[in-house]
């Protein structure tokens, strides 16, 4: 176990690396002359061409890189060119509202996702079955501001359960918390909930058709342990790893759901930063929420060693 | 009387292929002749004292906050929405398998192109897309850009995974044992037999494309408002959204009605060209 976590660790390093090379380069290629945009409009040629040395800016692309991914590995994102508050701060400022929408939207999908995929492999072709064909399909192709849009509408707008906008910390008033982020968790949760369904069926059909399942019904096991004991648990590793690739779906759609709903999260956060061009927001949140993905997936995969032996081969 | 067989067929419910290929087609067909459903209401046209008016029958889908006719909007709307899935569908697709194939075959080469692709898959799609929309300014080429390199790594892993198992077979290792050079047996022996899944995944990228442009000019990122697309209306509708409905709904519905055409297309031909694979998601 501790071997293969060590080599499941660093295989992601240089994964990692790939990602801070990529949001690097994604920025460097950037119109604009960011020591122009700092200088202002009255700076003349020289004093922009002395910014533009003091900030390091002249020199070749692999020594600014270096020199960035080493800031980076000390926590230095940057600073907004917008605001003048540093990266960090504002990212830290924002992640409690994406990371309790991302983790409620998460308990709703795999809350639907896990039981309807278990159900519609227990008996394919029945109402379950269906109920995730159908489900899956609109899943994906009803958009997260579309669902988002439609719920509030019944939910908040016309009965009033919910609120229309805004964020309240879970810390702060839970009630409030769940007002607020019940019904955008809800509409983040649709797509994910039909990923979830999907590979839960796919995988739980090669499950409950193996022989170790045949053998715990024939020494007279309840249907319910049969399933859930030795079927879900040996069908656990392949739906993890989906749910983790799948968290690239949660992330996206949080930039949507935060917009729909107005909630201050990291997504609102890159919106706004893109309408400003503020490069170094861009990339400072972009670079943090690949570097989650990395380590969700890494968590993940080392999950799935822990409990299926198998995954350790 | 009448012939036995002829309801019968009519009747029949229709296979999810057919349903997509409908649906694709009644939108191709909306957004081909859109000036011409549209009946001389221009898209562009502002008329300040006709502002946020509801669907009436001079104005079926209403006019959005500028006075614009939003039935033809929605209807032009169609275009750019189309022409994004099919462009990003066959850039990915095509860039895709080419990276693919190298990897899969290539072993030498297959480490470090791997790498750098999870390096990509990492970033999630809209953020990805958004920050390159953000670098390269948006128009519609742009943003088919941005998006195809979003969606390039999902087409990357499975033309590998699929070269991977093709190079296997014994007909792959007869002709390289009997001298076949490389390109060959590339073009010949391992492309035809990949092909279906690359396309069953195209579709599924189209649908997925489709979708990622309505995102990116929802949320302001995206192709400039004054294009008329589906996110750029809903975008416009989003201020008034409880009010003004209206807005929202018809590209909405739209939208939701051709992401689910492409997606429908995709799941009827996996089952006939594919039946094995597992190229949704």
């Amino acid at each position: 176990m501790l071997g293969y976590a060590l080599r499941r660790v660093a295989a992601s390093v240089p994964v990692a690396f790939c990602v801070a090379l990529f949001v690097f380069a994604l920025l460097y290629l950037a119109p604009g002359d960011p020591a122009a945009l700092m200088a202002g409009d009255a700076a003349s040629p020289a004093d922009i061409e002395k910014l533009r040395a003091a900030l390091g800016l002249d020199r070749p692309f692999l020594t600014r890189f270096v020199e960035w991914l080493w800031r980076i590995l000390h926590g230095d994102l940057g600073t907004s060119v917008f605001t003048g508050i540093p990266v960090a701060t504002l990212i830290g400022q924002r992640v409690l509202a994406t990371f309790s929408l991302m983790i409620v939207a998460l308990l709703i999908a795999s809350g639907i996702g896990v039981p309807m995929g278990a159900l519609a492999a227990y008996r394919p072709g029945g109402a379950a079955d269906r109920a995730v064909m159908v489900g899956g399909v609109l899943g994906f192709s009803v958009p997260v501001f579309v669902t988002g849009y439609l719920l509030s509408y019944i939910f908040a707008y016309r009965l009033g359960w919910f609120a229309v906008q805004g964020f309240v910390s879970p810390f702060a008033d839970f009630g409030g918390f769940l007002r607020t982020i019940l019904l955008p968790a809800a509409s983040l949760a649709g797509a994910y909930a039909a990923l979830i369904a999907r590979i839960t069926r796919a995988t739980m059909l090669d499950v409950l058709a193996q022989d170790h399942v045949r053998t715990a019904r024939a020494k007279g096991l309840g249907e319910a342990r049969v399933v859930i004991v030795h079927g879900l648990s040996n069908a656990a590793a392949p739906i993890l790893t989906v749910m983790g690739m799948g968290a690239a779906v949660l992330l996206g759609g949080a930039v949507v759901t935060e917009t729909v709903f107005g909630i201050p999260g990291l997504g609102r956060l890159t919106v706004d930063a893109v309408l400003r061009r503020d490069y170094p927001v861009i990339q400072g949140v972009t670079l943090f929420l690949a570097f989650i993905f990395v380590a969700v997936n890494l968590g993940v995969d080392l999950l799935c060693a822990a409990i299926d032996p198998r995954v350790r081969q | 009387m009448s012939g036995p067989a002829l309801p019968r067929v009519a009747l029949r419910r229709p296979t999810q292929l057919e349903a997509g290929i409908a649906i694709l087609l009644l939108i191709l067909l909306v957004a081909l002749l859109a000036p011409l459903i549209a009946g001389g209401r221009d898209p562009a046209l502002i008329l300040p004292h006709e502002r946020a008016l509801p669907p009436s029958l001079a104005r079926p889908f209403g006019t959005d906050l500028l006075g614009r006719d939003l039935f033809a909007r929605v209807l032009y709307g169609a275009r750019v929405s189309l022409m994004v899935g099919l462009g990003v569908a066959a850039a990915a697709t095509l860039a895709g398998t080419l990276v693919g194939v190298i990897a899969g075959y290539v072993r030498p080469l297959d480490g470090v192109l791997m790498r750098m692709v999870d390096g990509l898959m990492s970033i999630p799609p809209v953020l990805l897309a958004v920050a390159m929309v953000a670098v390269m300014r948006g128009s519609v080429f742009n943003v088919i850009l941005a998006i195809a390199l979003a969606e390039l790594p999902r087409v990357v892993r499975l033309a590998r995974a699929s070269v991977q198992t093709v190079r296997g077979q014994l007909y792959v290792q007869a002709a390289i044992t009997s001298g076949a050079r490389t390109p060959a047996i590339l073009i010949r022996h391992i492309l035809p037999n990949i092909a279906a899944a690359m396309f069953v995944q195209a579709t599924f990228i189209g649908a997925s494309a489709i979708m990622l442009e309505a995102v990116l000019s929802f949320v302001g990122a995206g192709i400039p408002p004054t294009t008329p697309t589906w996110g750029n209306i809903m975008a416009e509708g989003r201020s008034l959204w409880q009010v003004k409905p209206h807005i929202l709904v018809f590209p909405a519905i739209l939208l939701c009605l051709t992401v689910l055409g492409v997606n429908l297309l995709g799941d009827g031909l996996r089952d006939r060209l594919d039946p094995r694979g597992g190229g949704a998601g």
